[in-house]
């Protein structure tokens, strides 16, 4: 591999978690879960898409920050802690700061355009159109939305200069050099706590005050992505767990499900019950996310023209696609279909115009700069490890 | 008397010294500043009373330490006369030491500082309140410029605990005088930002004291010939 080549196991693993969140998000229109909170909540509902959902949600994002925390590492290890704050501020803290007005200015005009003209309303829509009616306006609720994630990318990487600077690379290291096992049956364990601190399963962190749980929760999952990048062999030595770590994480998953009646007693649980809950929400987002990276270095590193144009495509599409998504699924809300035409729908047309968009108008101009960087000139990250 | 540094090159060299020497106690107190954050974000009333205390006394701690080991601890460690055999004035150190422990000191100071003002603009909570942050977020900055320049001017350790702890122990009295205090008190809890003239006033009084406690300790500095 040349020097400064992209890792394409990452690269994907990244555009896939990404993608993930487009279908998740459409999903939870036909959740029976979201339906009383969700704006663009479908009167067709079915347990089918809780249980698929929510299964995805468990390692959707975590997955993400793992890839994170190692590219984090990349970056460290090619141009120093410098570079890496510099990086952040080009790629994450000015698409936050630019798109996060557009974003939340286009749901909010969506949203009250859909209260004043849906027929056929969601509970959550029906009652910002009486508060709207009430107030003039529509509730204030300040967030990041859909771009959280990349305001806790900034605050890891102030962690990242607060751990180097601490010296604390040692206990990365020391977890990391468990045995396969007690690495795989401990760290769900030091997670619980962090899930215990919120609800089951566990919501975004939008609030624009960094919340203590997800601080904890994700800065763990980017430390095991900046470890796997530093220590190289982590990944093979859990290689022969794969099977089980797939079979255990789906076992957790279920056994949650089913205990919590598919999420609905979950907020009436007692404090050893949550507790438990959390237990298995680690454990199963804990294992799939090992295993996602154990299979994607099996079947995703290698060079593939489409799967590097999806790596590209992917953060302009999750910048773009929850307005998409609204826009689409408010006037689905009128149409007397099966929700599952509705969900292929809105998953495909959205996909469908980000992936235009992204080629007609971000890809060639500096937008996609903005986003995506120059071509970088080839370079081994196993060479720069070696070297750092 | 001369108030410029004789070489800016060096005061930079001077601050990036200070700035490497209290690296790990700012990392730590950054960790630290996240940690009280996340307590205010986790929306409970316990723990997020427990968070906005915890935020202020880190932004004290951090200035007590910073002029701690910055200034006071240089003098006991011997590390004046390191300084003294460089090709630096006294007002080059004076600079360095000021903009090195401001540089520091700033950086928790604005995340705080804006990280409150952020949460009431951005919240239901109302906005009213700014004032009345901005003017206790000030009179901290007051309480560390002032306990820094004393530090700065005054060689006595027992001069810098008795300013330091003098100043500290009038951020309660403060807090509850800006409280009840016409002008203030009764805007508190509105959704308007009222800037009334005691506001004005006392945020204009703190600025003073700012800068009047930056020019006394540059001019102890400047009368120097020596750094003895």
């Amino acid at each position: 591999m040349q020097s400064g080549e992209r890792i394409h196991s990452m690269d994907n693993l990244r555009a896939l978690a990404m993608l993930a969140g487009v279908v998740f998000h459409a999903a939870l229109a036909y959740s029976p879960l979201m339906h009383p909170i969700w704006p663009a909540a479908d009167a067709g509902r079915s347990v089918v898409v809780d249980a698929l959902a929510w299964f995805l949600h468990m390692f959707r994002m975590p997955l993400f920050f793992v890839v994170a925390g190692y590219f984090a590492a990349l970056l460290v290890a090619r141009r120093g802690m410098a570079g890496l704050f510099r990086n952040r501020c080009a790629r994450v803290l000015l698409p936050l700061l630019l798109f996060l007005p557009l974003v939340v200015a286009s749901m909010e005009w969506l949203t009250a355009h859909a209260a004043a003209t849906v027929a056929h309303p969601s509970p959550a829509l029906a009652w910002i159109r009486s508060y709207i009616d009430a107030h003039g306006a529509l509730p204030s609720m300040p967030g990041w939305a859909h771009l959280w994630f990349l305001f806790y990318l900034l605050l890891f990487t102030v962690l990242v200069w607060v751990a180097s600077a601490l010296e604390l690379r040692r206990i990365g290291a020391w977890i990391a050099s468990l045995p396969p096992l007690a690495l795989a049956l401990a760290t769900p364990v030091l997670l619980a706590p962090a899930l215990a601190g919120t609800g089951v399963p566990w919501p975004a962190p939008e609030f624009f005050v960094p919340s203590l749980w997800a601080l904890a929760f994700f800065g763990a999952y980017f430390a095991l992505g900046y470890q796997a990048f530093q220590r190289g062999d982590l990944l093979d030595r859990l290689r022969p767990l794969s099977p089980l770590l797939l079979g255990g994480a789906i076992a957790a998953y279920a056994a949650l499900f089913w205990l919590t009646d598919g999420f609905a007693n979950a907020r009436t649980a007692s404090s050893s019950q949550h507790l438990l809950h959390a237990l298995l929400e680690a454990c199963a987002g804990f294992w799939m996310i090992l295993w996602c990276l154990l299979a994607g270095r099996r079947w995703l590193d290698r060079r593939s023209a489409a799967m590097r144009w999806l790596a590209d495509a992917s953060y302009w599409t999750y910048l773009v696609h929850l307005p998409l998504l609204f826009a689409i699924q408010y006037r689905l809300l009128d149409l007397p279909l099966h929700w599952m035409a509705k969900f292929a729908l809105s998953t495909a047309v959205t996909l469908a115009l980000s992936f235009a968009s992204y080629q007609l108008l971000v890809r060639h101009t500096p937008i996609g700069r903005l986003l995506n960087g120059k071509r970088a000139i080839p370079q081994s990250p196993r060479d720069v490890a070696k070297a750092a | 008397m001369n108030w410029l540094a004789s070489d800016a090159a060096m005061v930079r060299k001077l601050v990036v010294k200070d700035w490497q020497v209290y690296r790990k106690q700012l990392a730590g107190y950054v960790a630290g500043l996240l940690f009280a954050l996340g307590l205010v974000g986790m929306g409970s009333p316990l723990l997020s009373a427990a968070g906005g205390l915890l935020l202020l006394v880190l932004l004290i701690v951090v200035g007590t330490f910073a002029i701690g080991s910055l200034i006071m601890a240089e003098r006991k460690e011997q590390t004046q006369p390191f300084v003294m055999s460089l090709p630096v004035t006294p007002m080059d150190v004076f600079w360095g030491k000021l903009l090195a422990n401001l540089a520091i000191y700033l950086v928790p100071f604005l995340l705080v500082t804006g990280g409150m003002l952020a949460l009431i603009l951005g919240t239901p909570s109302p906005d009213g309140a700014v004032p009345w942050v901005l003017l206790i977020a000030l009179f901290v900055l007051v309480n560390f410029v002032v306990s820094l320049c004393v530090a700065i001017a005054v060689d006595s350790d027992g001069w810098n605990a008795f300013a330091m702890l003098a100043l500290m122990t009038l951020i309660g009295p403060f807090i509850y005088w800006v409280t009840w205090m016409d002008g203030i008190r009764e805007h508190l809890q509105g959704d308007v930002i009222v800037w009334s003239p005691q506001v004005l006033w006392l945020i204009g009084g703190e600025l003073a004291v700012i800068g009047i406690a930056i020019l006394a300790a540059g001019w102890v500095h400047a009368r120097k010939t020596s750094f003895l």
